[in-house]
């Protein structure tokens, strides 16, 4: 079989696949109405009323749709409706005042949860816009129990490399190196749009995931359009390679490690559209994205500590010419660890350091350098819990990077938080 | 003297029927209505991310619908409890169980953890406001509940995880089970107040007035109103 011919039954296998997926939506929309009268459900949600002192430090807090944590009012709702025996309709959907209001559709986030497939307590499976199965921060993101306000680096900061297109060469890449946060583009036709984040949880992906836990073990495995740095939204593949996603971890663990949770996670697949232009005689889907992490927990009586860490690849088709170079890939490693103590049965402390180091790509001439700039940072914060539903947080952002000290930025920020 | 109280003590019991009948159908016999009325409140909030990723989703049904009931004497103040007096709140299949303990004030509820996972009980209640921290399966963490008042308990590991401790004065408690059938023992003769309990009241209602006899047991049958 021709190359094109495998394409085309790709592609036509994909189409089937999206119309199983539309078809079984549908059914479980049916199912849905057949059982109306015996449906359960349950609505929630929160909002979150923030003021902070600090406008560079609110756009690196910035996620793609300037959406942020920091925003003067976010309003997240969320459903759960039981519409058959095992069988769940979950749906999110976030109203953040800062975000483009074009993008309000891509806020919506629903998806369909199966548990205890076949009787088997250990199968479960999801379909539709998921959250990331890497790491245990998409479990935590929305919880009110975070030690501090703001996304690990490794889950939001965006990179000054582009999700659609590539860099015409090293020197641009270099020279965009710190704007990956702030819109940029490669060149004059370009998109001005921020650069990619690592592993995303803000933009949930297409596809379908099985998980569970058995034991000590816990899994989860994702197929998808997207990666982790470059999900897709709007349920349409755009480009003919799909990303896996996958989680493996231990928790429940005998003696003195009764309190730990440990997991490693890995991902990889297409990180460029199909438009993307690539050299002559090669394919966007050529290009991956690949990340190992590996997550930890521990808790004891009234602290728990948390850390991830990554390390990150992003494969560019490599060329040596002086006026095309590019290196085979770009990488970096990034990781946190944070905390979080009870002081009183209504204050908690907390506090994470982020740090996000970019390796040095070496350009014909023998220079090496870092492909973006490096940067770390410092979060503190305390939560005044009166209620169960309600907190105030306060918070306090130091941004450093390690060479460009010009973006260096500090952040303050008081926030409401009522959940419903 | 104390042995004379305890001579003329009597057992209370009883059968609940009819969650959500009219207040006016007191003492009327109705079978298989006891796990009707008010549904179980559920804690606020959606857990929607990664509940079902966790190793520690629940395996059994939600635990039934409390319902306390408290006999407090009309003619003079009910005795202090006993130093020492003890209950235990268990936390299993990731819930609270019993769902509601009511306790006499001065009483120490032992805190079980029978999961195979941490949990963390708080309170944020005006009547006692706690927090025990993580601690593992077979640890217990006790608190003493001196003041009368209804707490509200739930886990900060678990969003969905939902308990109620009552503490009352008085050392009348009942405790309904899910038939709807319960007993006081050691009741002595008197004239009583019944006042009933479950977790769409806030604080326990009055209900109706008990005359204890000399008789060693006594029945109690009635409805819970629809409404308080």
């Amino acid at each position: 079989m021709k190359f094109d011919d495998m394409r085309w039954e790709v592609s036509i296998f994909r189409r089937r696949a999206a119309a199983c997926l539309s078809g079984g939506l549908c059914l479980a929309a049916l199912l849905s109405g057949r059982n109306a009268a015996g449906a359960t459900g349950t609505v929630g949600g929160f909002a979150t009323f923030t003021h902070a002192e600090g406008d560079r430090a609110i756009v690196l807090n910035r996620m793609n749709r300037n959406d942020n944590e920091f925003s003067t009012l976010r309003l997240n709702l969320e459903a759960q409706i039981t519409i058959a025996p095992r069988v769940t309709l979950n749906m999110e959907y976030l109203f953040d005042e800062a975000a483009y209001g074009t993008a309000a559709l891509t806020y919506l986030n629903p998806w369909v949860t199966f548990t205890q497939v076949l009787n088997r307590p250990w199968l479960n499976l999801q379909v539709g816009k998921l959250p990331l199965a890497f790491g245990t921060w998409g479990e935590r993101v929305r919880s009110l129990n975070n030690p501090v306000i703001g996304v690990p680096l490794l889950s939001g900061y965006h990179t000054s490399l582009k999700s659609d297109a590539l860099p015409l060469n090293g020197d641009l890449l270099l020279a965009r190196a710190g704007l990956g946060q702030f819109g940029f583009n490669y060149g004059p036709s370009g998109n001005f749009f921020k650069g990619m984040p690592v592993v995303y949880e803000a933009c949930w992906d297409t596809g379908v995931e099985v998980f569970g836990a058995a034991g000590s073990l816990e899994y989860a495995g994702m197929l998808s359009y997207g990666t982790p740095g470059a999900a897709i939204m709007n349920g349409q593949e755009n480009n003919d390679e799909p990303g896996f996603t996958g989680r493996l971890g231990l928790s429940h663990l005998p003696g003195p490690l009764f309190g730990a949770r440990v997991g490693v996670s890995a991902a990889t697949g297409a990180y460029l559209p199909r438009t993307a232009p690539v050299p002559a005689g090669h394919r966007p889907e050529e290009y991956d994205q690949i990340v190992f992490g590996t997550d930890l927990e521990y808790g004891l009586g009234p602290v728990v500590v948390r850390s991830e860490i990554i390390r990150n690849r992003w494969e560019m088709p490599e060329d040596h010419t002086p006026e095309h170079w590019l290196p085979a890939h770009v990488d970096l490693t990034a990781w946190f660890v944070e905390s979080r103590v009870d002081i009183t049965p209504m204050i908690f402390l907390g506090g994470r350091y982020d740090a996000m180091k970019f390796d040095k790509i070496t350009s014909p001439t023998g220079d090496a350098e870092s492909w973006d700039e490096s940067l770390h940072r410092i979060e503190v914060g305390a939560t005044w819990r009166p209620d169960r539903n309600w907190a105030v947080r306060y918070s306090y952002q130091m941004w450093r990077y390690v060479e460009y000290r010009r973006l260096d930025a500090d952040l303050y920020a008081l926030q409401l938080r009522m959940q419903f | 003297m104390r042995a004379l109280r305890m001579a003329s003590a009597v057992s209370i019991v009883g059968i609940v029927l009819g969650f959500g009948l009219p207040a006016d159908a007191l003492a009327v016999k109705i079978v298989g209505l006891a796990t009707g009325g008010p549904p179980p409140q559920t804690a606020a909030g959606v857990d929607l991310y990664g509940k079902y990723r966790r190793n520690d989703q629940p395996t059994s049904l939600p635990a039934p619908n409390p319902l306390i009931i408290l006999l407090v004497p009309k003619n003079g103040p009910p005795p202090a409890a006993s130093a020492g007096q003890r209950a235990i709140m268990d936390q299993r299949n990731e819930q609270f169980r019993p769902r509601a303990l009511a306790v006499q004030t001065g009483t120490t509820v032992d805190f079980v953890n029978s999961d195979e996972f941490y949990h963390n009980v708080f309170s944020l209640s005006s009547a006692k406001k706690f927090n025990l921290g993580r601690y593992r399966k077979g640890v217990a963490r006790s608190e003493t509940f001196g003041k009368p008042g209804l707490i509200k308990l739930f886990c900060d590991i678990h969003p969905r995880m939902i308990g109620y401790i009552l503490a009352v004065d008085t050392p009348w408690i009942g405790s309904a089970a899910p038939a709807g059938d319960f007993s006081i023992d050691n009741v002595p003769a008197g004239s009583y107040e019944v006042l009933i309990w479950h977790e769409r009241l806030h604080e326990p209602m009055p209900l109706t007035t008990l005359e204890v006899g000399a008789a060693p047991e006594q029945r109690l049958d009635f409805a819970v109103p629809a409404t308080p």
